[in-house]
């Protein structure tokens, strides 16, 4: 199966949303499994978890997968407090 | 008043070819007169020279042609003049009408025009604009109105949401309980929410923030709220409210909405505490130490159907505070974009102070902090103070 990755910047937050979400649903969209690309990501917001939620949903729903890669230690704190931890894939 | 550009154009394009052929006609006078004045010496001479009857006609000549020439250029000055009034006319009557529509009157009426050259297409443009200015006039008449009607529903729509919140911050007669909470949307409405219920000499409570911001998240709120009202109308288990509300929140979330979730529910008799954490920032306990209530966290409601929540426990000392908060406080930005942050939370947090007084104080210190910067996002408090007497 292709996979294709998409590049975070510094934040995913309700500034960024719509278009990382956009962004990620392209790749979907070609029937390729997404690499979220979270290497220099800081900081991501209730709005932003929502974009990988419903990421993970929409890949599902075609039998592909959504990874996230390279997560920070302050990315992974947010997702430890918030319990989504375990809930994704990464690469 | 200062005349219009064109009409001073006009005024002075006639009155030069007028000042030109009054110059014209005094020049050729002035020649003529030369001419003239030359003949009648010559006239003297040819007299005496006997050549009178040449010399006459030679003069009647001359002063027949000046005649000639005034009249031509008389008649070629007013006829140029009605002819240049007669370009310009319509452009006079037309710029009476555009001030009329400057003036705001979209519909008056414009002058007809019946040449077929600039004037017309001045005309036919014009009129296109005057149309597509009143219709988007009228548009944005009616956007106005629907925006009035909007913030008219939204207003209505906040009072309706903070009365949905506990009013009433004393449950019970006896003094077990000092508790207060607060929430400050960032916009007319919110999705934070907190809610406590008094029920069989135990306190059930609790705070959530639901992902997003404005009307879609004030529906969920709502919705979550009554769940929990439901819910902790007849289940003691914290996990199986969770549960409940869990489910719920999962049915037909096409949107992917979700809701972070602290339940918690306290035996007022022996102060034990248990609780579910959904996704939710940890709270404090404020005794004489300060710590986090330790909970390992669930996935946030709405997530996944069959998530599981665990309850943990901890027995509050007596006099300790719970201080629950949604990340609308540590989240709060300042003009520099910095955080308000869980040191400035807990440099506030004092273990002396009412629930009313402590959420104040902290209330302060954000505003402090945040000076005029907007508010990013909706403010939640809630402080438990347990009293054991």
């Amino acid at each position: 199966m292709n996979t294709e990755t998409y590049k975070l910047g510094e934040e995913l937050d309700s500034f960024n949303h719509e278009q990382v979400q956009k962004e990620i649903l392209t790749i979907l969209e070609k029937g390729c499994d997404a690499v979220l690309d979270m290497t220099d990501c800081k900081y991501i917001s209730s709005t932003g978890l929502r974009v990988l939620l419903y990421s993970k949903k929409v890949a599902a729903s075609k039998g592909l997968k959504l990874y996230l890669k390279g997560v920070s230690e302050e990315v992974k704190d947010i997702m430890d407090v918030t319990g989504f931890e375990n809930f994704f894939d990464y690469a | 008043m200062k005349k219009p550009r064109l009409l001073r154009i006009r005024e002075s394009l006639a009155s030069r070819i007028t000042l030109w052929v009054v110059l014209y006609v005094v020049v050729v006078l002035g020649i003529s007169a030369y001419v003239g004045n030359g003949l009648v010496l010559k006239i003297v001479r040819t007299i005496e020279e006997g050549g009178i009857l040449y010399a006459i006609g030679m003069r009647r000549m001359s002063i027949g042609l000046t005649l000639l020439f005034l009249l031509t250029m008389v008649v070629l000055t007013y006829s140029l003049r009605r002819a240049i009034h007669r370009l310009i006319a319509p452009l006079t009557t037309f710029t009476q009408a555009v001030d009329e529509v400057a003036k705001g009157n979209l519909q008056a009426t414009l002058p007809d025009i019946h040449s077929q050259d600039e004037m017309r297409r001045l005309h036919r443009s014009f009129s296109t604009m005057q149309q597509s200015l009143a219709r988007q006039m009228e548009e944005l008449k009616q956007a106005n109105e629907a925006k009035g009607r909007m913030e008219g529903e939204l207003k209505v729509a906040r009072d309706i949401q903070l009365s949905m919140l506990p009013k009433t911050y004393a449950p019970t007669a006896d003094s077990y309980l000092d508790i207060y909470g607060s929430l400050t949307p960032a916009r007319e409405v919110g999705g934070d929410l907190y809610d406590f219920v008094l029920r069989d000499g135990k306190l059930f409570f609790c705070i959530g923030d639901v992902s997003g911001k404005g009307v879609p998240a004030a529906l969920v709120m709502a919705t979550t709220l009554s769940q929990f009202r439901i819910a902790a109308s007849h289940i003691d288990d914290v996990s199986k409210i969770t549960t409940y509300i869990n489910r719920n929140t999962c049915e037909g979330n096409d949107t992917c909405i979700f809701v972070t979730f602290f339940t918690g529910m306290l035996d007022l008799s022996s102060g034990r505490l248990s609780y579910c954490n959904a996704g939710h920032n940890r709270p404090f306990v404020v005794s004489d130490s300060l710590s986090e209530l330790d909970s390992k966290s669930g996935l946030p409601l709405g997530v996944e159907e069959t998530a599981p929540y665990v309850v943990h426990e901890y027995d509050m000392p007596a006099g300790a505070m719970l201080f629950l908060y949604t990340d609308g406080l540590t989240e709060a930005m300042n003009g520099q974009r910095e955080q308000f942050g869980s040191q400035r939370l807990i440099n506030q947090l004092n273990s002396g102070t009412g629930s009313k007084a402590q959420i104040e104080k902290m209330t302060q210190a954000v505003h402090a902090f945040v000076g005029d910067a907007s508010q990013s996002d909706d403010l939640t408090m809630l402080a438990i103070k347990y009293k054991n007497q």
